[in-house]
């Protein structure tokens, strides 16, 4: 009697359908992905259940988890205007930072303003990498908030200035933006700095509950 | 490799005699290409920030001025929360600092509380005229509590509608009462 042959089945699969899943799964996670800029100061924000939509014209104060505070002035033209206030209001203490034309041109694209005065023009015009480098050397200190020099309440007093009487809007548009584990003591400065400059009111930025941050 | 190897070797195979060209396969294996692009999609998941920066409203009252403005509260009304390390809540009732419990940040834990608390005070003063809780919370903090306390409860307070509360600074003998595990052997008048 003949053997009978079983067929071999072969065991190849074919992988084209998977492959144009996974390109198509692919191609939809690059279109969508929006990178986040390299971040200057490193900020993990506590969720919440606020539903509002983050204003485009924002003042925002960053406290890193160490405490110290950065600030981030969201319009560009403003910076500008900010500054010139800042040395306006206090004269004898700013006064002799003088700006060339070509740095209060440049004023304009300084994202994070994180050094006192005095070093300000040092961090004028440089690139978000470079500023990067300059954290990650320790030459980012942070605005000086102590009792001897409270740079902090001078800009707080120069935005609202700026905001409130210049533009007569009802109020600053300030947020602060903290990380997760900054001591709380070191909001409630903050807060008390805005309280003793007459600013109440302000956001908080979280990131949405649920959303992975 | 998606297919196993199921030849037999070439010992049983038979030769006709004659050189044979291999008859090559035209499939192309896709799999590395697969794992390529699963290896890219896993990344990009990984990077992309989905999430949206909120904005939360934080309203702080002006100081009054002098001590008319000072608004005197019914002892009732008050719930305190002390915010400490680990996520961990103390409350008491009232102005007396007596009988502190702890509770945590989760929804059976300060929510409840807040909840039970309002329908006390609601059963007792009502509701006012915009119809909202009279319950008023003060939010105090030892010095490791962080910044995401503060945030999850003022988050608490916008979920159970408390539309009164204040931030405040923590008294000697609440520090006390916290350092001693919720009781207080001095006792103020």
């Amino acid at each position: 009697m003949p053997k009978i042959k079983v067929p071999r089945k072969s065991t190849h699969v074919d992988m084209t359908a998977m492959c144009d899943v996974a390109f198509l799964l692919l191609t939809f996670f690059i279109l969508t992905a929006k990178f986040t800029p390299p971040q200057i100061v490193n900020i993990a924000q506590p969720t919440s259940r606020a539903e509002k939509e983050v204003k485009d014209d924002l003042v925002t104060f960053m406290l890193d988890k160490d405490g110290k505070v950065y600030m981030t002035i969201s319009k560009p033209e403003k910076r500008k205007a900010i500054v010139d206030k800042m040395i306006a209001l206090k004269p004898e203490k700013y006064a002799n930072i003088k700006l060339s034309a070509a740095e209060e041109k440049e004023l304009s694209g300084l994202e994070v303003i994180g050094v006192p005065m005095s070093k300000l023009k040092a961090t004028i015009g440089l690139e978000s990498d470079k500023m990067i480098e300059l954290k990650s050397a320790g030459q980012l200190s942070g605005i000086p908030s102590d009792s001897t020099n409270n740079e902090l309440a001078d800009w707080v007093m120069a935005i609202r200035h700026v905001y409130v009487e210049e533009e007569n809007l009802d109020k600053a548009p300030i947020a602060i933006r903290g990380d997760q584990n900054t001591n709380i003591e070191d909001v409630r400065k903050l807060i008390n700095t805005f309280r003793d400059n007459d600013v109440y009111s302000y956001n908080l930025i979280t990131t949405l509950e649920g959303a992975r941050d | 490799m998606a297919d196993i190897d199921t030849s037999q070797g070439s010992g049983n195979k038979k030769h006709k005699g004659g050189v044979r060209s291999k008859k090559m396969s035209t499939r192309v294996d896709l799999t590395p290409m697969v794992d390529l692009a699963f290896l890219l999609i896993t990344f990009f998941m990984l990077t992309t920030q989905l999430s949206k920066s909120v904005a939360m409203d934080l309203n702080m009252p002006k100081p009054p001025e002098n001590d008319e403005e000072k608004q005197t509260v019914k002892e009732s009304k008050v719930l305190n929360l002390i915010l400490d390390k680990d996520n961990k809540i103390w409350y008491y009732n009232g102005t007396t600092v007596v009988g502190l419990k702890t509770t945590d940040f989760s929804p059976e834990g300060l929510r409840d509380i807040i909840y039970k608390k309002q329908k006390e005070v609601d059963a007792k003063f009502g509701k006012d005229k915009d119809g909202d809780t009279e319950t008023i919370v003060l939010i105090k903090y030892t010095k490791d509590a962080n910044y995401k306390n503060l945030v999850d409860v003022l988050d608490e307070m916008d979920i159970t509608k408390t539309k009164i509360y204040s931030i405040q600074d923590l008294s000697d003998i609440e520090q006390e009462a916290v350092d001693n595990g919720g009781t207080v052997t001095t006792f103020a008048d």
